[in-house]
């Protein structure tokens, strides 16, 4: 899989995705991404995904998420300030299975809805 | 074309790699008996290293009945030749390939000539902005192979691999045999001659073999290649030798302290029976960090990783696949509860085609190299956080007497596996128990269904995506590289 595999399953999906370039580092924002379940459940929230020409695309151990949905530096919620900006933190997450469009975006669902 | 530009290019050392699985099929393809030859094309793509530039085929193009004419001798059709071109990959050069009627590496016919160097070298090299690479099948299954880089206008001029890799149960490399000629016997080698061959010998002794990381198991691996006759050495390592590595870091001394590890085994590896036989370089950097390092790993016929390190490791696991340089790849496990050992274990593999990758083998996770990117490995908060296991998994500890056996099984496998002599290097993943001691081997099989490693043979991809700065520093002798190869070989047929 490739990092524009993944960009094209999202769009699909209907969620909204926008691009941001950061110095030499360039992001996609997906918006629209409406928690249905856990303590943040109905909080609508983004995610930050870097760009990556990796063949074959791995992705980061973090996810990167605005707003804040935990307290940051939270050892039990594995919380840090993202890089992204202030309003954003990223939750250390690994992600072990090979990498697919639609099993990477479930299991950033689940992390944001079991928090 | 000024000479000093012609004489740049030609300091670069040219192979060509295939995997196993497509030189089975080549030697299908090409079994018409011994009165017909027979041709195919392939596309290829480019590997380049430190010194050394590899055309890695990845496909064949496989020509139907009536697009060549077999007559005893053969030759392609222009209906042929204008489908291969049309469908042409991006990124991919052109090889064509056709078998003799000998064993042992080949010359060209006249003929042969003609159809390369007039008929196909400018309009392949204009329409792949690649050069053509011609491949000869000798009936022994020996390979030899050309490129044809441009020196004036329309004029092309042929200059030969020195290797040709076949990559796959068993690593199989053609040597040219003025580029890569026998090694001289030496008298102090002979015992070990005496139980593999001489033939094996003289394989080991032309294969170019990097051993990255030179720690516990590393620096015993490079004396252990060393006096087992390796002559051609790569050491990779970025660390420099701490007081806490000097019980496990073979052949270090106090003085050593604060000394590159690659250093320390250089030094061991120059005062041995080779002498000035043996040609060795060191890399002091690491793997992930610098271009120069993944290029002079990139110049390796085989690597054996010795790196505890899960990011190092994913790359080397995707170089094994993608560049057609299989490594044997060895890992320890020891726990330890309240002061006792509760197990040692450890485990040795080959990774490449044809063989289980890293991730299905269990050998590491798929996040680890991710987590270890994040700099999360060293938060020792997040390490609290993990389970018991995780952490004996990341603690990564070890004794000198563990590396000593896990060393030399490597060497085995990498022996077995150049000389294929399963009786050395065993037939597949081995796992040892230290208690009660016994060693578990399972049958080499193939990756998981949807493994994402596997299907990437022979595809060249870039193996760490390293920032922009670091990368432009990189394209400076590259773009040096592209612009001769564009005057001297491609770009304006």
């Amino acid at each position: 899989m490739v990092f524009e595999e993944l960009e094209s399953y999202i769009k699909s999906t209907g969620l909204l995705v926008q691009d941001l370039i950061l110095g030499e580092e360039e992001w996609i924002i997906v918006g629209g991404i409406q928690l249905t379940a856990g303590p943040h459940a109905g909080t609508v929230c983004e995610v930050a995904i870097p760009r990556s020409k990796a063949v074959p695309w791995a992705p980061e151990a973090k996810i990167h998420v605005r707003p804040h949905l935990v307290p940051m530096d939270a050892a039990k919620y594995a919380s840090r300030p993202s890089s992204v900006g202030d309003d954003w933190q990223y939750l250390s997450r690994r992600f072990d299975p090979v990498p697919t469009p639609a099993g990477y975006m479930a299991f950033v669902l689940s992390a944001l809805e079991e928090l | 074309v000024p000479d000093h530009e012609m004489q740049s290019l030609a300091e670069m050392d040219l192979s060509i790699a295939m995997s196993g699985p497509i030189d089975i099929a080549l030697v299908k393809h090409f079994d018409k008996g011994p009165r017909q030859e027979d041709l195919t094309f392939a596309y290829w793509k480019p590997s380049r290293g430190a010194t050394r530039y590899s055309a890695l085929l990845n496909q064949l193009a496989l020509p139907a009945d009536d697009e060549r004419i077999l007559q005893g001798n053969v030759a392609f059709t222009d209906e042929y030749l204008g489908r291969v071109l049309d469908k042409c990959p991006e990124g991919h050069g052109i090889a064509l390939l056709h078998s003799h009627f000998t064993p042992g590496w080949q010359g060209m016919s006249r003929d042969d000539v003609i159809a390369e160097q007039d008929r196909l070298a400018s309009v392949v090299a204009g329409r792949t902005l690649l050069p053509l690479v011609g491949l000869t099948w000798g009936t022994d299954g020996t390979w030899s192979g050309r490129f044809w880089f441009r020196v004036a206008r329309f004029e092309y001029e042929k200059r030969e691999a020195s290797t040709i890799r076949v990559v796959g149960e068993q690593l199989r490399i053609s040597y040219h045999p003025k580029l890569r000629p026998v090694p001289q016997l030496l008298d102090s080698e002979i015992a070990t001659r005496s139980v593999w061959g001489d033939e094996a010998q003289n394989d080991l002794a032309r294969t170019r073999v990097g051993v990255v990381g030179l720690g516990s198991v590393g620096s015993i691996i490079a004396e252990a290649l060393r006096r087992t006759g390796f002559r051609l050495l790569t050491f990779v390592d970025h660390d420099r030798l701490e007081e806490r590595n000097l019980d496990r870091t073979l052949g270090s001394i106090w003085s050593d302290l604060g000394k590159f590890k690659v250093t320390i085994a250089e030094r061991l590896a120059r005062q041995s029976h080779l002498g000035t036989n043996l040609e060795i370089r060191t890399i002091q950097e690491s793997l992930v960090k610098s271009p120069a390092a993944i290029a002079a790993a990139l110049d390796c016929d085989a690597i054996i990783s010795c790196v505890d390190r899960p990011w190092p490791r994913d790359v080397l696991n995707k170089m094994a696949y993608m560049h057609l340089i299989p490594v044997v790849d060895g890992g320890i496990l020891a726990e330890v509860k309240k002061g006792s050992v509760v197990c040692v274990d450890w485990r040795i593999h080959t990774l490449g085609p044809q063989r289980t990758c890293l991730y299905c083998l269990g050998a590491q996770r798929r996040g680890d190299a991710a987590l270890e990117q994040s700099g999360q490995l060293e938060n020792p908060d997040y390490i609290k956080g993990l389970s018991e296991a995780d952490r004996e998994r990341y603690k990564g500890r070890n004794v000198f007497v563990f590396s000593l056996s896990v060393a030399a099984h490597e060497v085995l496998q990498l022996v077995g596996l150049l000389s294929g002599q399963q009786r050395v290097g065993g037939t597949g993943p081995q796992y040892y128990h230290a208690y009660p001691g016994e060693m578990e081997v399972e049958e080499t099989r193939l990756c998981d269904e949807n493994c994402d490693i596997a299907p990437l043979v022979g595809t060249g991809h870039q193996l760490v995506q390293f920032p922009q700065t670091m990368e432009s520093a990189r394209e400076a002798p590259r773009s040096l590289v592209r612009r001769l190869l564009r005057k001297i070989g491609i770009g304006d047929a």
